[in-house]
């Protein structure tokens, strides 16, 4: 994971592991994009939203940044609906929020205490994430759909979906990452 | 399943443009859906861009998808939801035309009173046309650009090289991932997963996504440290890269003209909103007199 010093570094390391997350990203969208939630605009039940958060925590905010931001943009190519910017920010913020962690002291995460950091981080980006597009860029940038509307017909649905994908995921992708961490000596 | 892009090579003139070009006329057309809620204006804007679409030549079995998404998203929560329930008129407009009330809901001393009036109506068709006009620009950009080009255009945009290089790379990465997971869903699915279970809840599903996500995850992020080593021992970003395919790239008369085109659009409907005396939103009350 990232400390504080180097948090925001952008170099060899972080240009492969943005292109790797956004791929990921892209290509988990496009098969999930299939599982679409009942009621709601364009939200899906997306598992993947798991990764830009995954990606922010292990290697920093930029990578989730870039993870979430152009792997929306690649799963939208992908599956041919164009290209919807707002929701690329939003998806963007779902990446970095997370990656944030060491400013509240977090740089691994090994405790359950650092678990529950994590899933919290994932459940703040998840809301704060969709509140981009839901209830700013829609209702005041775009101005396609009124405050009350997006509130109602974007931000619950996909954030408590992301909200509730995050808290699920993120914690069993860190185990995971953990253990391969400790099996490969990385 | 095999992960392609929707990219259609062609030889229409939208096809011809150079990659900046279309990304600044979608820039200056969605600016411009911005600034009015006229319907007149939207709608003349939307044909614009319509007239832009049909110039890229695309096929309708390619397209279908984006244009159904973005009717429903017009239709269905722009128009039937979100103007039924929350539309409003603006505040300086004081004629009331009504279409029909919502039942009153009383509860107590909070009563619940809902009418739809056509001055409403109106700003809904105006909001209705924005994601039209905006989907009938990006679409000739998605499909008619070559996604390898992409880090090529936002090079020459002033984007660093690393970023530059990382949206390149990771849309040469999309096959193979794209491959390692449906190799994972047989190898899960030999062992007898599955994805849906009935009556298993939506918890339950984002659960039994986990063994596709993680070792999909895992595995390419394993592979990435391999990639990093290489690119340093290549001396990476230690001067700047040379992009070759950047020389492809050369603004061309339509180029200019185009964007030309779509600039003199957004003066003129800046200066439609801003100094006629119809401004922003317009309502022909004469119609429902």
């Amino acid at each position: 994971m990232m400390d504080k010093n180097n948090l925001w570094k952008f170099g060899t390391r972080e240009i492969v592991y943005s292109a790797i997350g956004a791929a990921l990203y892209g290509v988990l969208n496009w098969v999930f994009n299939n599982l679409t939630l009942p009621g709601s605009t364009l939200v899906s039940i997306r598992p993947p939203v798991v990764i830009p958060m995954f990606m922010g925590i292990v290697f920093g905010p930029w990578v989730g940044l870039f993870t979430g931001f152009v792997g929306n943009v690649i799963g939208d190519l992908l599956s041919g609906y164009g290209f919807f910017w707002a929701w690329d920010v939003g998806n963007g913020l779902l990446g970095l929020i997370p990656g944030l962690l060491p400013y509240v002291g977090i740089t691994e995460i090994k405790t359950g205490r650092d678990y529950v950091y994590a899933i919290v981080a994932c459940i703040v980006a998840a809301f704060v994430g969709i509140a981009f597009p839901a209830l700013l860029a829609d209702p005041f940038i775009l101005r396609n759909i009124d405050f009350n509307g997006g509130l109602t017909t974007e931000f619950l649905p996909a954030g408590i979906t992301d909200a509730v994908n995050g808290a699920i995921l993120t914690p069993i992708l860190l185990y995971a990452w953990n253990a391969y961490r400790a099996r490969s000596g990385r | 399943m095999l992960a392609t892009f929707k990219y259609l090579p062609g030889h229409s003139l939208i096809h011809r443009l150079d990659p900046r070009t279309k990304l600044a006329a979608f820039v200056l057309v969605m600016i411009a859906t911005i600034v009015v809620d006229d319907v007149r204006v939207l709608l003349a804007l939307f044909a614009l861009s319509f007239g832009y679409y049909l110039l890229a030549d695309l096929p309708w079995r390619s397209t279908w998808k984006a244009w159904a998404v973005v009717l429903f998203f017009a239709v269905v929560i722009i128009g039937l939801i979100n103007v039924t329930l929350f539309g409003m008129a603006p505040t300086y407009i004081k004629s009331f035309h009504p279409i029909f009330s919502f039942p009153t809901i009383k509860i107590g001393s909070f009563v619940l009173e809902r009418t739809v009036t056509w001055e409403i109506a109106f700003v809904g068709f105006a909001r209705m046309l924005r994601p039209l006009a905006i989907m009938a620009m990006i679409l000739p950009f998605t499909f008619t650009t070559d996604p390898y080009m992409y880090g090529v255009a936002f090079r020459r945009m002033g984007l660093s090289d690393g970023v530059a290089f990382a949206l390149d790379l990771s849309l040469r990465y999309v096959p193979t991932i794209a491959r390692d997971f449906f190799t994972t869903v047989d190898a899960q699915r030999a062992r007898g997963y599955e994805l849906e279970v009935k009556g298993g809840g939506i918890v339950n599903m984002i659960r039994r996504s986990a063994p596709l996500i993680v070792p999909v995850t895992i595995n390419s992020i394993a592979g990435g440290e391999e990639v990093v080593e290489a690119m340093e021992l290549r001396a990476f970003g230690v001067g700047p890269r040379t992009w070759t395919a950047s020389d492809t790239l050369r603004f061309q008369l339509a180029d200019y003209v185009v964007m030309g085109f779509f600039l003199l659009t957004l003066i003129a409907i800046i200066g439609l909103r801003y100094l006629s005396p119809y401004g922003p939103y317009w309502f022909p009350a004469q119609w429902f007199e």
